[in-house]
């Protein structure tokens, strides 16, 4: 196991270093990056300029070199817009991001999973049929429009809740619900997978057959080994919940990395999108390794191979 | 066995299975035949609409939902909102079955080169597919798409960009199984050539996954696009875009509700009889699949 780790560890670090490279080259693939990238109403000799300044008229390869050595410094240069280093621009978000992606995360777990245990144990029944259809329609239903829904009912309509902003439990509650929506759905349908799996095994009937109270069994004998397919989900839905955070940011204002990002591609802010794809690409490497991780605890099977 | 092979009895036994499967099955019905009138529509919608859906008629600003002539109101411009929601069907059904075939195409190909092949093709066909995970699927849409430029062209050039991934490794999973088995060296024996054992002998009998696949994916890239045109990139206004739609009728949201309500209903309704009818094609050609 603890070899498996390592060498998902290196390949992890590999992948990385190939991300920050597909970024670069991304971004020059088209030609010129400061005509991407500069203000449309720029004169021609102000572009020279900052060609001169940010290096690109050097052979591609010193540039890569050059990025590369400061890309692994955490320097990706400074923003055009605010003047400051863009590393910072972008990490000085990241906790906004994180409270929205763990908020989010809080409410997939606390309600689908019991919507998925209910829809298992009353296999059948009524409640089985609304869990499958809120998982159908939770899966559906883009998660930007079911942000404009709530602030519709909630903001619009109520008045109880603020449309946009950080800083109070308030704002967070509508972002955090309508990024939360596809995740609840599809803890929901695992869940619901998972214990029917489990609750067909013969040391249920025991359990039952010996006398356990029937919530005795359901958690301390079914939901134990169903979870465990819960477990490497989780580690994907934090990426899930990461991209799905970059349109949501934007719907509510959230001052996030998404809504950093967004407004850096808008704005046309080179140094800014590279430091933003460069952090995305990290935080879901590594929740994708933690996944890897999780599926060969749980199954000796993969780790030989 | 290839779906060519089977005598024509078997294959209007399949048909008559499906036909049976769906009219069994009430809610695949329903979407099918939902699906089926979208398609209709955006087919006629320019015959259906009247003159320039984009010209401001600004008598009409901002009417709410069964004003005359105007069934589903109009917007800031005037303009008619069921009119324009007809229209941007087009756009959001071209996007998503387009991006889908091209990028399934090329997806599967590069995938089952991949595993045909083996060796260094392989390794960097797969390492390139890695780093593409790397990054969350809409990040890199629109990364994409600010790089190669706005327009409807480009949003499913991006969509195809970004979508490949999720075909090669599906049809490299299926295809390093497949190869060891009998019937490839069988064809290989009789002497068919690697061209003749990929198309004829592999490649029908990945279908399958790659159907159930392409179908979900059609209602992930029309919600992408969708995402992509509401957060101000993809396809621009005036163009009737059913995420553009929203993104100009945010700045209305607290007094025109119909206008961020009804494009949003129009995605979200196409997005759910896809998948439905994409999860009864997986239980009814494959129930074991897990996708």
């Amino acid at each position: 196991m603890q070899r498996f780790i390592v060498t998902r560890l290196i390949y992890g670090v590999f992948v990385v270093f190939l991300a920050v490279t597909a970024v670069f080259f991304m971004l020059r693939l088209t030609g010129d990056p400061v005509l991407l990238f500069a203000p449309m109403d720029t004169s021609a000799k102000d572009l020279d300029e900052i060609r001169e300044r940010m290096g690109f008229n050097d052979p591609l390869w010193v540039q890569y070199g050059r990025y590369m050595r400061d890309a692994l410094r955490g320097d990706f240069g400074e923003s055009t817009r605010l003047h400051r280093p863009a590393t910072a621009v972008v990490v000085e978000r990241l906790p906004a991001t994180l409270e929205l992606g763990v908020a989010a995360l809080g409410i997939s777990l606390a309600v689908g999973i019991p919507l998925g245990m209910l829809a298992a144990v009353r296999h059948g029944s009524v409640w089985d049929r609304l869990a499958g259809l809120l998982a159908v329609i939770g899966q559906a239903v883009p998660n930007f429009w079911l942000g404009i829904l709530l602030i519709l009912l909630f903001a619009v309509a109520l008045k109880w809740l603020p449309t946009s902003g950080r800083g109070s439990w308030e704002q967070l509650i509508m972002p955090a619900v309508a990024l939360a929506a596809a995740s609840v759905a599809r803890y929901a349908r695992l869940t619901r997978s998972a214990m029917l799996d489990v609750l067909r095994q013969d040391y249920i009937r025991t359990a039952h057959a010996k006398g356990l109270s029937p919530t005795r069994v359901i958690w301390g004998h079914a939901f134990k080994n169903a979870s465990i397919s819960l477990i490497t989900t989780t580690a994907l839905e934090i990426g899930r919940l990461l991209g799905g955070a970059v349109v949501i940011e934007q719907m509510f204002a959230w001052p996030g990395v998404g809504r950093v990002t967004v407004q850096a591609l808008l704005n046309r802010d080179f140094a800014v999108v590279e430091a933003s794809v460069v952090l995305f690409a990290v935080v879901y490497t590594v929740a994708n390794l933690l996944a890897d991780i999780c599926y060969a605890w749980v199954n000796p099977q993969v780790r030989v191979s | 066995m290839t779906a060519k092979a089977l005598p024509r009895a078997a294959t209007r036994g399949r048909l008559t299975r499906f036909r049976s499967a769906l009219t069994r099955d009430y809610w695949a019905l329903a979407a099918v035949l939902f699906l089926a009138a979208v398609v209709l529509l955006a087919i006629l919608a320019p015959l259906l609409v009247d003159g320039d859906v984009n010209r401001p008629n600004y008598g009409v600003r901002l009417k709410p939902p069964l004003t005359a002539g105007h069934p589903l109101g109009t917007d800031q411009m005037g303009r008619d909102v069921l009119d324009r929601l007809l229209l941007g069907s087009r756009i959001s059904l071209v996007v998503g079955f387009v991006s889908v075939v091209v990028g399934g195409a090329i997806g599967t190909a590069i995938g089952v080169l991949a595993a045909y092949y083996g060796r260094w093709i392989d390794t960097i066909l797969m390492r390139l597919a890695d780093v593409q995970l790397s990054f969350p699927f809409i990040l890199l849409a629109l990364v994409i798409n600010a790089i190669i430029g706005l327009g409807l062209r480009n949003i499913i050039i991006t969509l195809v960009i970004a979508g490949w991934v999720e075909y090669a490794r599906i049809a490299r999973g299926e295809i390093l199984v497949l190869r060891e088995r009998e019937f490839v060296e069988a064809a290989r024996v009789v002497g068919a050539g690697n061209l003749r054992i990929m198309l004829r002998h592999l490649l029908p009998n990945i279908a399958t996954p790659l159907i159930v696949i392409s179908t979900l994916q059609v209602a992930r890239f029309i919600v992408a696009e969708a995402s992509i045109s509401f957060l101000g990139f993809g396809v621009q206004p005036p163009t009737p875009a059913w995420g553009s739609m929203i993104s100009e009728g945010m700045k209305y949201i607290f007094n025109a509700w119909w206008l961020v309500t009804l494009p949003g209903l129009a995605l979200a309704l196409v997005a759910l009889a896809v998948n439905t009818a994409g999860d009864w094609l997986r239980d009814v050609l494959d129930p074991r699949l897990k996708i």
